[in-house]
């Protein structure tokens, strides 16, 4: 398993404003804080947590598109967190992104063939262009008289391949899933995922693979990331997290999932395990560890010292002072 | 006890293309105290039946073509808007998906929830206050008397869905219809929200009309399940029938195209297709274009919903010959 990206203590931090006129001051809000995490070669790493706690940006920031403020970003061993100009145009061609909303991401002004061939013109790379168009557009499932048409005359879930060829035609060895399928209907969810799967194997493809729906993560991933108010929690190969999850937070997120036959519901609801109140403003995290405060485990020590990663089994890691 | 009968509901839209029907010839009931998932994908006409039982799609362009809509015995179709007014809040009340924008920002919280009291109930300004805050405890704000004067934007989004269920059941009504209630939030918060609709059907005894297009808020919540294709009810049945035995192929693929947290699958299995526009519905049955099981029969003519036994129904031609399958 050799490492294809290796984030090392990488934080995102916004100065946000706050106070009113008279008492104004700057404070910084911690989308990311201090992450440390790798994605191996051909694997897809799932990366869940609840809406606000950093998943996004830090997709963001492992393709640089976005600037980290602090901690080292290495692609295939090379740090480039201080490339510029030319030498960060190549490596972004080796990176790419698909984003969540189909409807938001694709220009509606322009046709699917000069959506899909944008990325090949920036880059210069304008040798059988539209051959090339056809041949990405015939991967993710389009028909070729796709080409002249405009992102409007699609459905969500046509639109979200059009996002997937724009990404692919640079052949990227690495691609960010920003939660591709959460905006489509269910029955079509399936054919996108079925599709990123199969582009996977041709293309030979690492993901990044970003939601919040635990049943798509599980069926997707090699292993599964599970992050909390910008700091990555838990990470373990995808079968020993829903099997046996040593963190409290990644215990109650499972526990939150609705049961798949109405015979599993759990009869008395108080006894179910799951995750009370909301996740705290990421202006002002929790002491220590971050989790305290909706933690049904927490005590003393948890309210004072921040947890560390430990390697509870192999490749499980656990931040949690009393994980097991 | 019969709370709700809906028969041959038939809803259509004025458009500039002409008139297009939303949904068509929709049965159902609800009785007291029970859940009913409603089930399907957009454009289904899940949320047009919700709102042409509440009254609130504006006519025209919506027009109820045909059918009746029975409410404790009385007929809300040929209501007057005044005396339907007076259905919604004590009778019938309904939240939304989006806590965000259903939601008045330049009001508080406290004055939203007690000017709904304040259209019902001849109350003084202290008794719907308190009504007010209580109810803001039952959906479980912590600090209610202090955050009434909190606006919507100083909430989070489940706690703002929390509101709008305050807001909802303030009248204490006796059906809730709650639309995709969960559909924009976190799985943590949803669980919350979930548990709590049931705790408050236990405790004021009301039916609650759940749609989403999520089979585990179905399975996790409902006694009865309805499924809807393409303005059309293809599907109907108890809950445990219908997650054990599903009859008609669209809910199959339904149950199928999920990944679950058990089931261990290399590949899903994917229904072809999208949802057809309502302007270009195939003929026959709906779903035929997308189903796997098709022939050519399928297009001939509208299948019938038909009875399968202990309160199971579905629309199919080939159910006979699909449940040996």
């Amino acid at each position: 398993m050799t490492p294809l990206i290796e984030a090392i203590g990488v934080s995102k931090h916004y100065p946000v404003e706050t106070g009113g006129f008279l008492r104004r001051s700057t404070v910084p809000l911690r989308a990311v804080d201090s992450v440390s995490l790798n994605v191996n070669e051909g694997e897809t790493l799932g990366l869940v947590g609840e809406s606000g706690c950093g998943k996004s940006t830090l997709g963001r920031l492992l393709i640089r598109l976005l600037p980290a403020t602090d901690g080292t970003i290495r692609f295939g061993g090379k740090d480039i967190g201080g490339l510029q100009g030319k030498a960060l145009r190549d490596v972004r061609r080796s990176m790419q992104i698909v984003f969540q909303d189909p409807y938001g991401a694709l220009n509606p002004r322009m046709t699917v063939a000069d959506i899909v061939a944008e990325p090949l013109v920036i880059h210069g790379d304008t040798a059988n262009l539209s051959a090339r168009v056809a041949d990405v557009l015939s991967h993710v499932g389009l028909p070729s008289r796709a080409r002249e048409r405009f992102p409007h005359e699609f459905s969500g879930g046509q639109r979200q391949r059009i996002g997937i060829a724009r990404a692919l035609i640079l052949r990227p060895k690495f691609v960010v899933c920003d939660e591709p399928v959460s905006a489509l209907d269910v029955s079509v969810q399936a054919q996108i995922v079925n599709l990123l799967q199969d582009l996977q194997g041709e293309f030979g493809l690492t993901y990044l693979f970003i939601a919040h729906d635990l049943g798509v993560v599980k069926h997707i991933s090699t292993r599964v990331a599970v992050m909390y108010l910008g700091k990555i929690v838990e990470v373990a190969p995808k079968t020993a997290l829903y099997a046996a999850p040593k963190h409290p937070y990644t215990t109650g997120l499972i526990a939150s999932v609705p049961v798949t036959h109405p015979s599993q519901r759990i009869k008395n609801r108080a006894e179910r395990r799951r995750v009370a109140g909301d996740i705290p403003s990421a202006l002002d995290p929790p002491s220590g560890c971050r989790f305290h405060t909706r933690c049904p485990l927490a005590q003393a020590p948890c309210r004072e010292t921040e947890p560390k990663p430990r390697e509870l089994a192999p490749g499980h890691l656990v931040s949690c002072h009393f994980a097991e | 006890m019969r709370l709700l009968e809906v028969r041959g509901l038939t809803t259509a839209f004025q458009t500039g293309r002409g008139e297009i029907t939303a949904v068509e010839d929709i049965d159902f009931h609800l009785d007291q105290g029970e859940v009913l998932g409603i089930v399907g994908e957009s454009g289904s006409g899940k949320s047009v039946t919700a709102l042409t039982i509440m009254g609130l799609l504006p006519r025209p362009p919506a027009r109820i073509v045909a059918g009746s809509i029975r409410f404790d015995g009385q007929e809300l179709t040929t209501l007057s808007d005044r005396a339907m007014q007076r259905i919604r809040g004590p009778g019938i009340a309904m939240v939304f998906q989006e806590p965000m924008t259903s939601l008045n920002p330049v009001f508080t919280i406290g004055d939203q929830i007690m000017e709904t009291i304040k259209a019902h109930e001849q109350l003084s300004g202290r008794a719907v206050f308190n009504r007010a805050v209580e109810m803001l405890e039952k959906v479980g704000i912590p600090s209610a008397a202090r955050r009434m004067t909190d606006y919507p934007h100083q909430l989070s989004g489940g706690q703002r869905q929390r509101v709008m269920l305050a807001i909802a059941l303030v009248c204490r009504p006796r059906i809730l219809i709650a639309d995709e209630p969960t559909t924009a939030l976190d799985v943590t918060v949803q669980a919350q929200i979930l548990d709590l609709l049931l705790d408050l059907r236990d405790e004021f005894g009301m039916a609650i009309m759940l749609i989403t297009h999520n089979m585990g808020v179905i399975a996790e919540t409902a006694d009865r399940v309805m499924v809807m294709y393409a303005g059309r009810v293809v599907e109907e049945a108890p809950v445990a029938g219908l997650f054990d035995d599903p009859r008609h192929p669209y809910t199959r693929g339904l149950l199928e195209c999920v990944p679950s947290l058990i089931a261990e699958r290399t590949r899903l299995i994917a229904i072809p297709g999208t949802l057809p526009e309502p302007a270009r519905r195939p003929p026959g049955c709906r779903f035929a274009p997308r189903c796997r099981y098709a022939i050519p029969a399928c297009a001939g003519a509208l299948p019938p919903l038909t009875d399968q036994g202990q309160g199971h129904t579905a629309a199919c031609i080939r159910i006979a010959e699909l449940a040996t399958t």
